[in-house]
C-alpha cells in the first residue's frame, strides 16, 4: 500500500476535510515523484522513493488528525463557557424562584426576575454573537463556534420570550392576548421559508405548517399551555436551526458534519435548560441544571476527542444522557405516583431521544452524503 | 550533515514563516526551499510538513488557499498573514538572543575534539 492509501486509511476526519487533506499530500506526491521519473528514475522507484521522502504515513495521519480533530484545553474551555454562565445566572436566581407562589412577594419576585434575565440575555446574545459574527467574517470554524452562535441565537429567542411575557404582564387580568405568541411563530415561519425559497415543496410545507400553528392557536389559545404543544411549535424553527447547521458548518469547506451535529446538539438542549421559569426551584435544578452540566461535559469531551467518529460517539452518549438522566431526576422527585410517572417520563425521554439522533446526528450525514457530489472539486 | 530531527521540529514555525515572508508557494516548494536554502541540513520528512502548515493555518499564521496550475490540477498554497509577519518578527529576535548568547558561552570554552 502506498502512502496516500495508508494515510488515507489511518486519518479519521469528516469525508470532506479528509479529502481535502488528501488531495494536498497528494499533489506534494505527484509533483515530487514526476520531478523524480524527469530526472530519469524509473516510475516504480519513483514512486517507492517519493513514499520513502513523505515520512512514515501513519505518524503523518496521527499528527494531521491532532491538529484537525482535537482542540486545545483553552478553546474546548471556550466552548463550554455559555453553559457555565447560563448554570451561574440560574443558580443566582434560585432564591427568587423559590419565593412562595400564593405570596404577593412572589409577583414582585418574578418581575425583577425577568427584568433581571432579560438584560442579561440581551447583553449575552450582543457579546456571544459579536464574537461569532467575526468568526463567520473571516471564514474561520473553530470549535467554540458553534456553541457561542447557538446560545446567541437561544439568548435571543429567550429576549423575545421575556419580551412577550412582560408585555402580558402589563395586560388587564384574564386577558389572553395572542398578538405576541402568534407574531414569534409567524416571524420563525417567515424566516423559515426565505431560507428554503429555492425549494418549492419545503417552501410550501414550511408556510402551511407555519398558517396551521397560527389557526391552531387562534382557535385554542390554551393549547400553548399543554407540555405537547411546545415540540410542536419547535418544529417551526427547527427547519431554519438546520439550514443554518448545514450551511454554516456542514457544507462550508472549513466546517464539517460533526460541526453541525454540535451547533444542533447544543441548540436543543441548551432550549431546555435556559432558566425561563421561575417558582419551580427544585425542577430548574433537575430539568434547567442537569442538562447544562451534560452539554458541558459534552462540548468539553467533544472538543477534545481526537477522532470524527469519537466526536459522534461523545454527541451520542450526550444525547441518551440528557434525554435519561433529566426524566430520571424528575421520577426520584415524584416518589407518590411512582409507576405512573415511569412509564410515562421514560416514553417521554425515550421519544426525546429518538428525535433527538434523528435530527442531531443522521440528518447532517443523511446531508453530508447527498451533498458530496455537489462540493467543489477540493473537497470531493 | 543534517540537523537532528528535535531542533528542526522545535523551529519549524520560524522556518516555514521565514520561507513564506518571502513569498506564497505551495507545500512542496516550500521543502524544497528549505532544503536549498540550507543545503540539505534542515532535511524533514516531506510528509510531516502539512500538520506543521496546518497548525500555522489554524493559529491564523498563514492562509491556505486552492488555485489551479497547469494540467487541470489544483494546489494549495500558503500565504503569511499579518499576525505571522509579527509572530516572524518575534520569533526572530528571540532565536537571535539566543544564538548571541549561545555563542557568548561556547567562546570561552576550550575547543573541544
Amino acid at each position: 500500500m502506498d502512502f496516500l492509501s495508508e494515510v488515507e486509511k489511518k486519518l479519521d476526519l469528516p469525508p470532506g476535510e479528509k479529502a481535502q487533506v488528501i488531495r494536498e499530500l497528494k499533489s506534494h506526491y505527484e509533483e515530487l515523484k514526476g520531478e523524480l521519473v524527469a530526472s530519469g528514475m524509473d516510475a516504480d522507484l519513483a514512486a517507492r522513493e517519493t513514499s520513502r521522502r513523505l515520512g512514515d504515513p501513519a505518524d503523518v495521519a496521527f499528527r494531521l488528525q491532532a491538529i484537525h480533530c482535537r482542540a486545545t484545553w483553552k478553546t474546548a474551555l471556550l466552548a463550554a463557557f455559555p453553559f457555565v454562565t447560563g448554570i451561574l445566572a440560574t443558580l443566582l436566581h434560585i432564591p427568587v424562584a423559590r419565593a412562595l407562589p400564593a405570596s404577593p412577594a412572589f409577583l414582585s419576585a418574578v418581575h425583577s426576575y425577568l427584568a433581571h434575565l432579560l438584560i442579561l440575555s440581551v447583553l449575552f446574545a450582543a457579546i456571544l454573537l459579536t464574537g461569532s459574527i467575526r468568526e463567520l467574517m473571516r471564514n474561520r470554524r473553530p470549535v467554540w463556534l458553534a456553541t457561542w452562535l447557538v446560545v446567541g441565537i437561544n439568548e435571543l429567542i429567550a429576549t423575545v420570550y421575556l419580551l412577550e411575557q412582560l408585555i402580558r404582564k402589563q395586560l388587564p387580568a384574564n386577558q389572553e392576548n395572542i398578538v405576541p405568541s402568534l407574531i414569534f411563530i409567524l416571524v420563525f415561519g417567515i424566516a423559515a421559508m426565505a431560507t428554503f425559497r429555492r425549494s418549492t415543496k419545503w417552501f410550501l410545507i414550511l408556510g402551511g405548517w407555519t398558517i396551521l400553528a397560527e389557526a391552531m392557536y387562534v382557535m385554542h389559545p390554551a393549547l400553548v399551555h399543554t407540555g405537547w404543544f411546545y415540540p410542536l411549535l419547535l418544529l417551526v424553527p427547527a427547519p431554519l436551526v438546520m439550514a443554518l447547521a448545514l450551511r454554516v458548518f456542514a457544507r462550508h469547506p472549513y466546517g464539517n458534519t460533526a460541526q453541525a451535529s454540535l451547533f444542533l446538539f447544543a441548540f436543543y438542549v441548551g432550549l431546555r435548560s435556559h432558566p425561563v421559569v421561575p417558582g419551580r426551584w427544585i425542577v430548574t435544578l433537575a430539568l434547567d441544571l442537569l442538562p447544562a452540566l451534560v452539554i458541558i461535559v459534552t462540548a468539553l469531551a467533544y472538543a477534545r476527542s481526537i477522532t470524527w467518529h469519537r466526536k459522534l460517539v461523545v454527541l451520542f452518549s450526550g444525547i441518551v444522557a440528557v434525554s435519561l438522566a433529566g426524566e430520571a431526576t424528575v421520577i426520584s422527585l415524584i416518589p407518590q405516583t411512582w409507576l405512573h410517572h415511569v412509564a410515562s417520563y421514560m416514553t417521554r425521554a425515550t421519544i426525546q431521544m429518538l428525535f433527538m439522533l434523528f435530527w442531531v446526528i443522521l440528518v447532517p450525514l443523511l446531508f453530508e452524503r447527498r451533498w458530496s457530489d455537489r462540493r467543489p472539486e477540493f473537497v470531493r | 550533515m543534517s540537523a537532528p530531527t528535535e531542533l528542526v521540529k522545535g523551529n519549524a514555525v520560524v522556518l516555514i514563516l521565514s520561507v513564506l515572508a518571502r513569498e506564497a508557494m505551495h507545500g512542496y516548494r516550500i521543502a524544497r526551499e528549505l532544503d536549498q536554502l540550507s543545503e540539505g541540513y534542515f532535511a524533514m520528512g516531506e510528509g510531516t510538513l502539512y500538520p506543521h502548515l496546518h497548525q500555522l493555518e489554524k493559529d491564523g499564521l498563514i492562509e491556505g488557499y486552492w488555485e489551479n496550475v497547469s494540467g487541470g490540477r489544483d494546489r494549495k498554497s500558503y500565504r503569511i498573514t499579518e499576525k505571522g509577519t509579527h509572530e516572524l518578527a518575534r520569533r526572530q529576535a528571540e532565536l537571535r538572543e539566543f544564538q548571541k548568547n549561545v555563542n557568548r558561552v561556547l567562546s570561552v570554552a576550550p575547543e573541544a575534539g
